[in-house]
């Protein structure tokens, strides 16, 4: 029976219910130390001096690294740079603060002591002396000709600049009856994985190499950043992941922090542990998502939507991240949505401010596209009188491949399709019925539908390019290692961060190789032992490793078919693996276990011919099909019923229906979770979180009490359709799920909560939709309307 | 002053000298007792992955002093299976793929133990609401609402 799409359970599972997972706080080494970090309590401020002799005067201060002793041994933090990007300056962004400081929270010192709690008392001890400066908030505020600058570097506050444009906008224009114009806001939040950021660096002058256990998506392209950041020979650097309590793309982040620690274990010749509290976490871990759109959509009157362009600004806070040019690009090309438009035009700005860098998180900048392509169709419809379905069923792309004005070719699927499905789950009609129904007994229902396109899996940072853009495509290499009993372990260089890969390798290798599953376990994280890798990141392991899994299975296959021919007297070609058993095909008399193949291909090798070689291991890899920006095309589309209480301004779910199509599933169990999963976090970021600063720059939500992330009671039963069109350049015809969720849910969310309130007047183009920013909505429209709702 | 805290854990007597009074129950399972699966994610009682059962009770220990812990009888996640069987709440979870990262799945075990003591035949809502304390980032709760019920049934049938 194939292990491909069999919602198997989980082979990781056992570990994480026991309590026997091992995260990095888990580990403890002899002689660790234990480091704290002092931050800025300012968003702007000169640093005029940093005092740490009061600290290393208490008993437990072993030591301290400043910012002025960093910077000579710590280069600038990575910025990626693509082709795409016109203009992009690169801040000096250190490990540790130097001359100013540019957010609340920015490291400014760290100190090692004798244990965890003795570590915040030292750092308490260090005295820094600041001259307070003017913080700059807000984007617009930053870009005003006499704003201050932010970096004495660059010429102005704008760190990033990319303008993208294809197909014939002129004719757009040219062509239209109308054009809409809105401004689109989406807020502040990020990822929180419940598992903070940590790592234990440590350093031994024996062999002069570092050891890294660090929680993060990325252990191979962190250990080239670190060569490149420490001027460290990378053979000399090990990193390793262990299990990760959470990434959502916020881990692809090259921490400072992570630097400044491995700085203080050089430095004291000790380990040193770091692990962040959830109060550093949500000030100086990466944030994401704010951006502003001002979009113009060309429009014929008989609802053609021709066009869309927009002005985005992104708020990229005191430094760039290594990829910022991801969610703002992302956000850019995901705009003309799954529609047949003529022209499409971004120009995209990431602005400089005082508040904490701006990063990935899960849906790279995707759903602020969706979001506005999916809010104007429906206000667009709402102009036009027409149903908002109805229009999208005009738009929507019919056949596929589609050629996008983006460039990017959508490979396969039924756009129209899974619409239908998903109208049919939620009966459509009936729902508008029931709302007629209860608008006039003076409740609120309100319907989203949002659909969108996602690319899966992206060509870039194959090549950690920290300096140049160099053209590239996603790759990735998988060894597989048989013992001498005959069991294999699989060995990737990503890391699992709760994506289930310990499972869904394991089916692929299983039938690849025709081994057991039992026989084959899956090895991730360590960059001594597994081939190099960019990590676990845009829903590319389903895309592009697992193939390169089935490469390697198949390799490994035919080395053991090789070896077991010569013990069975066949051909190879005759060879097969059935069970564990190696057999001529068909003739399961002559069969041998496979373990006696390995046995003899280790240990008896004497009795093999020359031309054989010895031991049983295959490295392959493979090569993304596909050289535009993403490799696959999974879309879905999303259509949640809620009900707005207008006294309270609390959203209640009534159902949550979503279509997805990610090509041929391994294990729908675990799709299916991750469907889930991703919608559920979007759920939270258009209804709850949000990172709120005041006028001065302080971060008003440090905790979990202030940033509030979704719980059990405030999510729905989702209802999940899977549509599987198989990826057609993929081998196996996977494409890339993780994010999936995450991209179209804001969409989807705001318009039908937009839907339900439409009636008093209220226009949604800005998210959160907390309960005290709908109160504020419609007393702003009953103001509006005279005090008539 | 450091204190002297003999506690029971797992059903196992653990002494332990030397305990700084400010010094959070979670890190002592951790850092002293070698128990890591009691993990620690907002350090504000707000996530509960450090739920664990204090004298029967599901409590954060985030927010607990070890010195409290003095001739208490603890349960954390290590001591939830009866030696290699496991208990229907973990078959659950891993039945019905309640968990992804697995970062908060102890935690939630510990608080789904005290629901089932309370609500031994519990319903949808009530196990969302009894969960409310517990924050998983992963899973949408969906399939660990569905492990819970999953698990009542089970513990009823048995």
């Amino acid at each position: 029976m194939p292990m491909i799409g069999q919602s198997i359970k989980r082979r990781e599972d056992l570990k994480y219910v026991t309590g026997s997972g091992t995260y990095v706080d888990d580990i403890t080494l002899p002689g660790m130390l234990y480091a704290a970090f002092v931050r800025s309590p300012h968003a702007h401020a000169r640093l005029l001096g940093v005092d740490t002799s009061k600290a290393l005067e208490h008993p437990k201060g072993i030591d301290a690294v400043t910012g002025a002793e960093a910077y000579p041994l710590a280069g600038p933090m990575p910025v990626y740079s693509y082709r795409q990007a016109t203009a992009i300056k690169k801040p000096d962004y250190r490990c540790l603060a130097h001359d100013r400081v540019r957010f609340v929270g920015e490291p400014v010192a760290l100190v090692a002591a004798a244990d965890r709690y003795a570590a915040d008392d030292v750092a308490e001890l260090v005295e820094v002396r600041y001259e307070p400066l003017e913080p700059l908030m807000d984007p617009d505020e930053s870009l005003k000709p006499d704003a201050p600058k932010l970096h004495d570097n660059l010429d102005n506050n704008v760190g990033l600049r990319i303008e993208r444009q294809g197909g014939d906008m002129e004719a757009a224009y040219r062509e239209a009856d109308f054009v809409f114009k809105r401004r689109y806001r989406m807020h502040r939040h990020t990822g929180t994985p419940i598992e903070t950021r940590g790592c234990i660096a440590q350093y031994n002058t024996g062999t002069k190499e570092l050891t890294l256990h660090c929680s993060t998506q990325i252990p191979h392209i962190l250990k080239t950043h670190l060569s490149e950041i420490l001027d460290f020979p990378e053979f000399k650097i090990r990193v390793i992941a262990p299990d990760v309590g959470g990434g959502f793309g916020n881990k692809l982040q090259v921490p400072p922090e992570v630097v400044a620690v491995c700085l203080m274990a050089i430095k004291t010749r000790r380990p040193v542990k770091w692990i962040e509290t959830r109060r550093e976490s949500l000030m100086a871990f990466l944030h994401a998502r704010e951006q502003t759109h001002d979009v113009e959509i060309p429009v014929k009157r008989d609802g053609t939507i021709l066009g869309i362009k927009s002005h985005e600004i992104v708020n990229a806070g005191g430094y760039l991240d290594a990829r910022i040019s991801g969610p703002s690009l992302g956000a850019g090309m995901w705009l003309p949505g799954p529609y047949m438009v003529k022209g499409y035009q971004v120009d995209i700005d990431a602005v400089m401010t005082n508040k904490c860098p701006y990063g990935a998180y899960r849906g790279f900048g995707s759903q602020m596209g969706a979001l506005v392509i999916e809010r104007s169709v429906d206000l667009i419809a709402r102009q036009l009188g027409r149903d908002p379905v109805d229009l999208r069923r005009q738009n929507v792309i019919k056949e596929t491949p589609y050629k996008c004005v983006t460039g990017h070719e959508f490979d396969s699927g039924d756009y129209v399709a899974g619409l239908d499905k998903a109208l049919e789950m939620v009966d459509y009609p009936a729902l508008r019925e029931e709302q007629a129904r209860l608008r006039r007994e003076g409740r609120y229902m309100g319907i989203g539908v949002a659909m969108a396109v996602e690319g899966a899996g992206w060509n870039t940072y194959t090549a950690a390019m920290a300096q140049h853009y160099v053209p590239t495509l996603d790759y990735a290499t998988v060894t597989m290692r048989m013992d001498t009993s005959g069991n294999v372990k699989v060995l990737i260089g990503d890391v699992a961060c709760g994506t289930s890969h310990a499972t869904t390798a394991a089916q692929v290798a299983a039938d690849a190789t025709g081994l057991p599953i039992e026989t084959i376990e899956v090895v991730e994280g360590d960059t001594a032992v597994t081939p190099y890798d960019s990590g676990t990141r845009a829903a590319r392991f389903s895309a592009v490793v697992l193939p390169a899994v089935a490469e390697s299975g198949m390799a490994l296959k035919k080395k053991v078919c090789r070896v077991g021919a010569h013990l069975l007297e066949g051909s190879e070609e005759d060879m097969e693996i059935v069970e564990g058993q190696v057999q001529v095909r068909g003739v399961p008399d002559r069969s041998l276990p496979v373990s006696r193949v390995a046995r003899v291909a280790y240990s008896e090798v004497a009795t093999l011919p020359r031309e054989i070689p010895a031991g049983l291991e295959a490295t392959e890899s493979f090569k993304a099909p596909v050289s535009g920006l993403c490799i696959t095309w999974p879309y879905s589309i999303h259509i949640p019923v809620v009900e707005v209480d207008i006294e309270t301004g609390a959203v209640k779910f009534l159902r949550y229906a979503i279509v997805h199509d990610c090509g041929v599933e391994i294990n729908p169990m675990v799709v299916e979770g991750q469907v889930v999963g991703g919608t559920a976090q979007g759920v939270g970021g258009a209804l709850l979180e949000e990172l709120v600063y005041d006028e001065d720059g302080q971060l008003l939500t440090t905790s979990f009490m202030d940033y509030l992330i979704p719980t059990a009671t405030d999510m729905p039963s989702f209802e999940v359709c899977h549509l599987q069109t198989a990826a057609p350049q993929i081998p196996g015809g996977y494409k890339g799920m993780g994010e999936g969720g995450c991209v179209y849910v804001y969409a989807a969310v705001v318009n039908a909560v937009a839907d339900a309130i439409e009636p008093l007047g209220v226009e949604i183009t800005s998210t959160p939709l907390s309960p005290s920013r709908i109160l504020e909505l419609l007393r702003e429209a009953k103001g509006r309307n005279g005090g008539n709702a | 002053m450091p204190r002297t805290v003999q506690a029971t854990v797992n059903g196992r007597k653990y002494y332990e000298e030397n305990v700084e009074p400010r010094l959070l129950l979670v890190h002592f399972l951790r850092d002293r007792l070698g128990l890591t699966g009691t993990h620690v994610g907002c350090d504000s009682t707000n996530c509960g992955a450090c739920t664990v059962m204090f004298n029967g009770k599901a409590v954060k220990s985030c927010t607990l002093l070890a010195v409290r812990a003095d001739g208490a009888e603890i349960t954390t996640i290590e001591g939830v299976a009866d030696e290699d069987r496991l208990h229907p709440l973990q078959e659950g979870f891993w039945e019905k793929h309640g968990l992804q990262c697995g970062y908060c799945t102890p935690g939630m075990i510990m608080s789904a133990l005290q629901l089932l003591e309370r609500h031994p035949d519990p319903d949808e809502a009530t196990v969302r609401q009894e969960l409310e304390g517990n924050l998983c980032r992963c899973t949408g709760y969906q399939n660990i609402v569905e492990a819970v019920l999953w698990a009542a049934e089970r513990l009823k049938s048995a």
